[in-house]
């Protein structure tokens, strides 16, 4: 895959993501932006919500971004703490068209579990898809989700504990 | 019971649901509704102070939303081609397939598997860093749960701990906390985060003789250089990245930092070796692309093989995934793309000591094609927690969260491959 970074590099002057427009990150990355979002939320609709949020905040601050920052962290950052902090119940115009939700979890075997990963709070969710969708440490997840690297664990624990799911590895560092 | 390797397969597998979506337009839309919205409010909370001040009108003109990014819409094609291009190679990959052969660390490697305390002698936690040499591990002793109160050395041929420094602390400071250390022959180094009151973040750089001795603060970053994502040490100096990309060197009993000439972009790995990804969110579909020798300024091109993602290359070995299973290439280019049937556990930044792969509950020996399980009772295992890749693993010696032994795996003590 093509990264948010090698975007940049592409024509990058002066700065390292100097000249890269907000528009050609969001075509280059939108697709695994959205990925990102579908594992967090579980649903498409969301996805979509989560990501363009994340990416609306993006974009106010897309001048200073692009100079200094890795854009792609910082909208997956958004977009984990908004995951987690907040929600909206209340459906707004829908940009998407519908997909049908658990069409893939008829054909694959792991599909019971994707379905029973609805189920966690969405901290729980967050902090499973930090670790093993995104394979953060413990201490990189307790940074983004502004919580300590205890409550990672505990909240980790709890949500394999609900999945069923032997927790092989207690503590994550950097390897 | 089922294992973490089946969430980690039911996470990618379940991505594949996700939807496609024209973002450009819904966050165009978004934007609109909500300059929309910000324009009724102020214009009704205008209405009430318009009676009282008459600034309500210039109010009201600021209400245009932020600024409209102003894209340059045709250069974007380039960018959607490579997608594509990348994409769509994908599909050709055929890595030659190498089974798994089981084993159980301690009896593969009986040198490198012994059983150490859990605690120190003040009945604090140790927290296994790593290895310092083929009997030495480098531990945290903790006071509280995850405050660093003290750095030990553990000796398995003695069995015997030697304490090398108390860890200082900063009560100016709050949220003070060791975040990373790195370890050489002669030195320990770490940083600390701290928040300073006006709610800055301050990173504290500190150094002690291994041998022993007071903790030495070498130096505070503050404010934009606070962010740093590595740490290491050079023989006199004391080094580190920061989160943005960049690599700074400090003389330990210096006072000035020095960037790194060419190191714009570049994250440690392990002195000297620096790479062009950091570890941030997103990193799991970014591949490497250079891995550099900091030290003599040699900068050496890796290219993931098509349908591979996220390769990470020490300075011989390269590993990343493929569409199944674990990918691994040589730096030189010396062999063929092979895939080992095993599944990264944990986050597997890059190989340990150029010839380990973490796996789940093992440890893949690039050097001889074994995987090495724990074993043991226990249902956890930990990592060091070192800045470069620990060569430290450990597990519970008995049942339960807290044993009072712990089983360590030195990876540093594996003999050489035959």
């Amino acid at each position: 895959m093509i990264s948010g970074k090698e975007v940049c590099n592409s024509r990058a002057h002066p700065g390292r993501h100097g000249g890269v427009e907000f528009e050609d990150f969001v075509r280059a990355r939108g697709p695994a932006l959205l990925r990102y979002g579908y594992v967090l939320t579980g649903n498409a609709d969301d996805a979509a919500d989560l990501v363009q949020e994340a990416l609306l905040r993006l974009s106010d601050t897309w001048r200073r971004v692009r100079n200094k920052d890795n854009p792609e962290s910082y909208v997956r950052t958004i977009m984990a703490r908004q995951h987690v902090s907040w929600w909206r119940k209340v459906r707004r115009e829908r940009l998407t068209g519908e997909l049908p939700e658990g069409s893939y979890t008829d054909r694959h075997s792991t599909g019971e579990l994707w379905k029973e990963l609805a189920t966690l709070p969405r901290r729980q969710r967050a902090v499973l898809v930090l670790r093993y969708y995104e394979d953060l440490s413990d201490q990189e997840i307790a940074t983004i989700l502004g919580i300590s690297r205890g409550t990672v664990r505990s909240q980790a624990f709890r949500a394999l504990n609900t999945l069923r799911v032997r927790p092989a590895m207690l503590e994550r560092g950097r390897a | 019971m089922r294992t973490e390797d089946e969430l980690v397969t039911a996470l990618r597998e379940g991505v594949k649901g996700a939807p496609e979506s024209d973002l450009l337009a819904g966050v165009t839309r978004l934007r609109k509704r909500r300059a929309r919205r910000r324009a009724q409010f102020l214009a009704a909370a205008a209405v009430v102070a318009v009676a009282g001040t008459g600034t309500a009108v210039i109010r009201g003109a600021a209400v245009d939303g932020p600024p409209q990014p102003q894209g340059s819409v045709t250069a974007s094609a380039e960018v959607s081609a490579t997608v594509t291009a990348t994409v769509t190679a994908s599909a050709t990959t055929s890595p030659e397939s190498v089974r798994r052969q089981d084993a159980v660390a301690g009896e593969l490697w009986p040198d490198a598997v012994f059983t150490m305390p859990a605690e120190n002698s003040d009945g604090w936690r140790y927290r296994p860093i790593t290895a310092i040499s083929p009997t030495e591990v480098l531990l945290s002793a903790e006071s509280s749960f995850e405050k660093a109160g003290k750095f030990e050395v553990y000796d398995s041929a003695t069995g015997t701990a030697r304490v090398v420094a108390e860890v200082p602390e900063d009560d100016r400071l709050k949220r003070y906390i060791t975040q990373s250390v790195t370890v050489d022959g002669e030195n320990l180094a770490w940083y600390a985060y701290g928040e300073q009151a006006d709610g800055t973040q301050i990173r504290d750089i500190w150094t002690v003789p291994l041998a022993g001795g007071d903790p030495r603060l070498v130096t505070s970053r503050v404010g934009e250089d606070a962010d740093l994502d590595a740490i290491a040490l050079d023989g006199d100096h004391v080094v580190w990245s920061e989160v943005d990309g960049g690599v700074w060197r400090h003389p330990l009993g210096g006072s000035t930092p020095e960037k790194i000439p060419g190191s714009d972009g570049l994250h440690l790995i392990k002195w000297p070796w620096a790479s062009d990804v950091a570890d941030l969110p997103g990193d799991m579909e970014r591949s490497q692309t250079r891995l550099v020798n900091l030290e003599d300024g040699s900068n050496v091109s890796v290219q993931a093989p098509p349908g591979v993602e996220r390769l990470r290359c020490g300075p011989v070995w390269c590993f990343g995934r493929g569409s199944d299973g674990t990918v691994v290439t040589r730096v030189d280019g010396s062999q063929p793309p092979r895939r080992i049937q095993v599944s990264s556990g944990g986050p597997a930044r890059y190989p340990i000591l150029d010839r380990f792969l973490p796996a789940s509950m093992a440890v893949y020996d690039l050097a001889t094609g074994k995987l090495a399980a724990f074993g043991g009772t226990g249902t956890w295992y930990g990592m060091g927690v070192s800045s470069e890749p620990s060569a430290i693993y450990y597990w519970g010696a008995t049942k339960g969260d807290k044993p009072d032994k712990f089983r360590v795996l030195n990876l540093a003590a594996v003999p050489p491959a035959q």
